[in-house]
């Protein structure tokens, strides 16, 4: 098979599983106990505004034309109205992913920037002290809650030193990194422990695989090998961690942004669910499971490309 | 029968998770002993999940006590981890907190195991359409980031935390089903279930006699690490304000109404946090233990 | 002529949990130019063990604690780590592998992999690689070779790339190969034509060969001269004629006669009874299997001695295992 067919048939395994995240999406205005409408407006409103709001999310018609509707509505771009901020959905939320990529995305830089030495120099000196600080360190990271870590380092760094800023996400392209410098750093953390971990006990295993003493028989130098042949190995199972978690990345960024006041989609999702604009809740969990999906078809196409294997037999 | 049923699955899995079907059950016991990370994890637990069943005795103050006089007191003698705003000891608040810890894991996990391990079965058991259809929600509901889902699910049902034992069940059960269906597909290949279906045993007999023994220790490590995410999961979600509500003495509940005062009062986030790093540390050693024997 | 490869009563122990395992406790063997030497033994005898100390590749807790390795004059326990890598391994010495399917590296192309190892040690281009590459191919009978190429491993048959792991060993034109084992994984149509090709090779580019197996019959087909290995220490050497005619060592005279092509078993194929485990701290090491031992055996260190020109055995009754290999009771018991 070529790498062609692989990725094309990837992609159609990925549409049954769209449809039932557009399902599970649809049906979360529908799981809400008792009249969705009363939940959104509260008791004190009156019957005209709730009929008012039934009609306009469609409330009254049978499920199947509703679904139908709303996979219409999709097919053209739209998510529907936010009920508090009285604008189309996709618009608010176009205005604000870009901070919330740009956060996840630099965290991942910082994850890589740290666990690759880490656990190369770990995996050099195994057993050995520089592998006991690796590993304890990486298992305290893992434990400490992101929002804790995150208080604290912008009570330190912040607020006291006055290093970085206290909130928002500046203007500018230097502005925007260095706003998010610390959240992102927080962010990148603890998967920054996950990956170092998994990265050392796989770079382990490749070296004492048979091919590794072929590579020592004819000459090749512990660095060579270490660089070329151990990294190559071990990145493989590194983009199957740092895709899995991309997941935990996303998830985390609502609390992250929470802390940081950053203008995200996740601090968003946040301010919908108390104020209960469920459309708008609806639209950015359909957005960040889009972003996950897309983001496995990506692994999956740079794992053909690192190793044939995966699709040439 | 099922109880029958249900007692051997739990003993033989211990002996498949730990070694031969023949070693005694304290054999079993010595070896999870005898390695360091899961002893360590067994101990830290064990010493969580006692504070938690006996907090109303050990915990020196009512957590929910306001004694506005003595508000943001410094640890010390009489409060040895402080008070809080309204004069509440926060020792005393950390050591209930225990006491939710441990219920999440229990109800939370212990739900997503069961559910988990059950719709793995019929995945794995049954293939065919019964698969497919299991597969592609285990594949939407993963499609989504697991503290997105867990928000929005609390959205729909509101806060609190019976809410959020079931919201994190929800979605936790997943993991669990993947692992047991691709252990299912490979062990039903083994001679023994051949056997067993050629002797004519009811399908109910071969999944929990046969093959449920053999394909449960990989969710039971799984069961130990998951505890640990959950409980972040959990802090996290009580932080924004989604989970448990105040006053409740949940560990992430405590930390954001110390959130603001933390340049006046650090103890009052600091010691729940302590709380949430040492229930994660010890479900994690725990996990990175049993794994280690698995995998000799 | 003088020897291109002389080892001295070499030892190379390993350390591991407070144990120590004397993996390799005496070995002498010697190779001259354009030779192949057989190196025989049962598993865990230290065959392996001796071609890792020839090219410094021991684990970490390997070391080599006394002896000589000496190399066309020099010896290979005063190099550098440097020289190691630029002069010796790979370019003067290097290895073909028992298992051909995980020894190379499955995330690179052949080409990529022979490329790599010429352009490491010798001062040429990709393009004069890639040609050299594909000559080297041929001439091991690869079909296809462009193609082939640009396979990866796992895209290859198991003789296929044992024929390219082959190409690589000589890619750099060595004066010595180590096989270890290298046809043990293969099935045996398949081994036996690679045997063939692989014989008539070293026969045409006059490299001298370092053949290690369990397998006599490999031994006989191809070796000139073989070496007995039992327990890390040297039991017999000489010249496959003489050793397989004449075996002194009864260790060598068990080995031969287990092996069903040089003995025609009546119901049972006679077995050298006990297991490898059971050696004795002093004296011969054979000695808790040995159907002809006695104290005498244990009472001091058993040096190698010539028997003549072609013919070293470590054994101090030499006669009564010649009486042994005469006689029809040959005190091997049967197990079936």
């Amino acid at each position: 098979m070529s790498l062609e067919r692989y990725a094309l048939r990837r992609f159609l395994e990925m549409i049954p599983v769209l449809f039932i995240v557009l399902f599970i999406v649809f049906l979360m205005l529908h799981f809400i106990p008792g009249d969705p409408a009363k939940n959104i407006l509260g008791i004190m409103a009156t019957p005209e505004r709730l009929e008012q709001l039934r009609k306009s999310l469609g409330l009254n018609e049978p499920l199947h034309k509703q679904f139908y509707v709303f996979l219409t509505q999709l097919a053209r771009g739209s998510l529907g109205t936010s009920i508090r901020y009285k604008a189309p959905i996709t618009e608010l939320i176009f205005s604000r992913l870009r901070v919330t990529l740009s956060l996840v995305f630099m965290s991942a830089v910082f994850c890589v920037i740290i666990s690759l030495p880490l656990s190369l120099w770990a995996t050099k000196h195994r057993g050995k002290f520089p592998d006991y600080v690796a590993r304890i360190s990486s298992l305290f990271v893992f434990s400490m809650p992101e929002f804790w870590t995150g208080l604290l380092f912008l009570n330190i760094f912040a607020l006291r030193l006055g290093w970085f800023p206290t909130r928002g996400w500046g203007s500018g392209l230097l502005d925007n990194i260095y706003h998010l410098f610390l959240p992102s750093f927080i962010l990148g953390l603890f998967l920054t422990a996950l990956v170092t971990r998994t990265l050392r006990s796989d770079m382990i295993e490749v070296l004492q695989k048979e091919y590794i003493r072929t590579a020592r028989t004819y000459g090749f130098s512990d660095r060579t090998i270490y660089l070329k042949y151990v990294l190559k190995n071990a990145l493989l199972p590194t983009i199957t961690v740092l895709g899995l978690n991309l997941g935990w990345l996303l998830g985390s960024s609502v609390v992250i942004e929470t802390v940081f006041s950053l203008p995200g989609i996740g601090a968003m999702l946040l301010d919908a669910v108390i104020v209960r604009d469920y459309p708008l809740i609806q639209g950015i969990s359909l957005v960040f499971a889009l972003a996950i999906m897309l983001n496995n078809y990506i692994v999956d196409i740079i794992y053909g490309l690192i190793d044939p294997r995966i699709y040439r037999s | 029968m099922n109880n029958r049923n249900a007692g051997s699955v739990i003993s033989r899995s211990i002996n498949l998770l730990f070694g031969d079907e023949n070693i005694a059950r304290w054999e079993t016991v010595k070896k999870i002993i005898r390695n360091p990370n899961s002893r360590i994890g067994l101990i830290m637990i064990g010493i969580l999940t006692l504070v938690g069943i006996f907090a109303p005795f050990i915990a020196p103050y009512d957590p929910y006590q306001q004694v506005l006089t003595e508000s943001l007191e410094p640890p010390g003698l009489s409060h040895l981890f402080g008070t809080d705003l309204y004069g509440r000891d926060v020792m005393s608040r950390v050591i209930h907190g225990a006491w939710i810890a441990v219920k999440i894991c229990v109800i939370g996990v212990g739900i997503a195991f069961i559910v988990g391990n059950l719709a793995g079965a019929l995945s794995g058991y049954y293939e065919g359409w019964i698969d497919t259809i299991i597969m592609r929600i285990v594949d939407s509901i993963m499609a989504f980031p697991f503290l997105v889902l867990v928000i929005a699910i609390m959205a729909i049902f509101g806060p609190g935390l019976k809410n959020l034992y079931f919201a994190i069940a929800i979605v936790s059960w997943c993991q669990y089903a993947r692992i047991v269906r691709s252990r299912y597909l490979s062990e039903k290949e083994e001679d023994y279930v051949r056997a067993a279906e050629a002797v004519g045993f009811s399908d109910k007999r071969i999944i929990f006699g046969h093959l449920m023994p053999n394909s449960i220790a990989p969710t039971i490590v799984y069961a130990s690490l998951d505890c640990a995410l959950v409980i972040l999961v959990a802090a996290s979600l009580s932080f924004v304000g989604v989970g448990a509500q105040p006053p409740i003495p949940e560990w992430g509940a405590q930390i954001a109404e110390g959130r603001q005062l933390l340049q006046v009062g650090w103890w009052i986030a600091t010691f729940p946090a302590l709380g949430i790093m040492y229930t994660v540390i010890g479900f994690s050693l725990i996990g990175d233990g049993l794994r280690d024997m698995l995998e000799k | 002529m003088m020897n291109l490869l002389e080892i001295k009563d070499l030892h190379t122990y390993f350390e591991g949990n407070g144990a120590i395992v004397k993996a390799v406790d005496g070995a002498d063997l010697s190779i001259r130019e354009r030779e192949v030497v057989g190196l025989v033994g049962e598993s865990g005898s230290g065959k392996t063990t001796i071609a890792n100390s020839l090219l410094r590749i021991l684990p970490e807790t390997g070391r080599i604690v006394s002896g000589g390795i000496i190399f066309k004059g020099i010896n290979i326990r005063e190099l550098s780590e440097k020289e190691m890598q630029f002069k010796i391994r790979g370019n003067e010495i290097s290895m073909i592998f028992q298992d051909p399917m995980v020894s190379l590296n499955p995330l690179f192309t052949v080409g990529e992999q022979i490329t790599s190892v010429l352009k490491l040690h010798q001062d040429i281009g990709q393009k004069e690689a890639k040609t050299k590459a594909i000559d080297l191919f041929r001439k091991v009978r690869i079909s296809d070779p462009e193609k082939r190429f640009d396979n990866y491993p796992h895209e290859l048959s198991g003789g296929m790339i044992q024929r390219v792991t082959i190409a690589m060993a000589m890619s750099c034109e060595p004066s010595l190969i180590i096989a270890d084992e290298p046809t043990t994984a293969l099935d045996v149509t398949i081994a036996n034509q690679i045997l063939n090709e692989f014989e008539e090779l070293i026969g045409e580019i006059g490299v001298s060969v370092l053949w290690i197996t369990h397998d006599l019959g490999v031994i006989k087909r191809i070796c000139d001269y073989v070496n007995v290995m039992y327990a890390g220490t040297l039991m017999e050497q000489g010249t496959v004629k003489t050793v397989f005619e004449n075996p002194l060592h009864s260790y060598t005279f068990g080995l031969l006669r287990s092996n069903v092509i040089y003995y025609e078993p009546k119901g049972k194929i006679p077995t050298i009874m006990g297991e490898l485990s059971e050696i004795p701290h002093q004296g011969c090491k054979f000695y808790p299997r040995c159907p002809i031992g006695d104290e005498g055996c244990l009472q001091e260190s058993i040096e190698l001695r010539k028997i003549d020109e072609n013919h070293s055995i470590r054994c101090i009754k030499p006669e009564d295992a010649k009486r042994l290999s005469r006689s029809k009771n040959h005190g091997f018991q049967g197990v079936c």
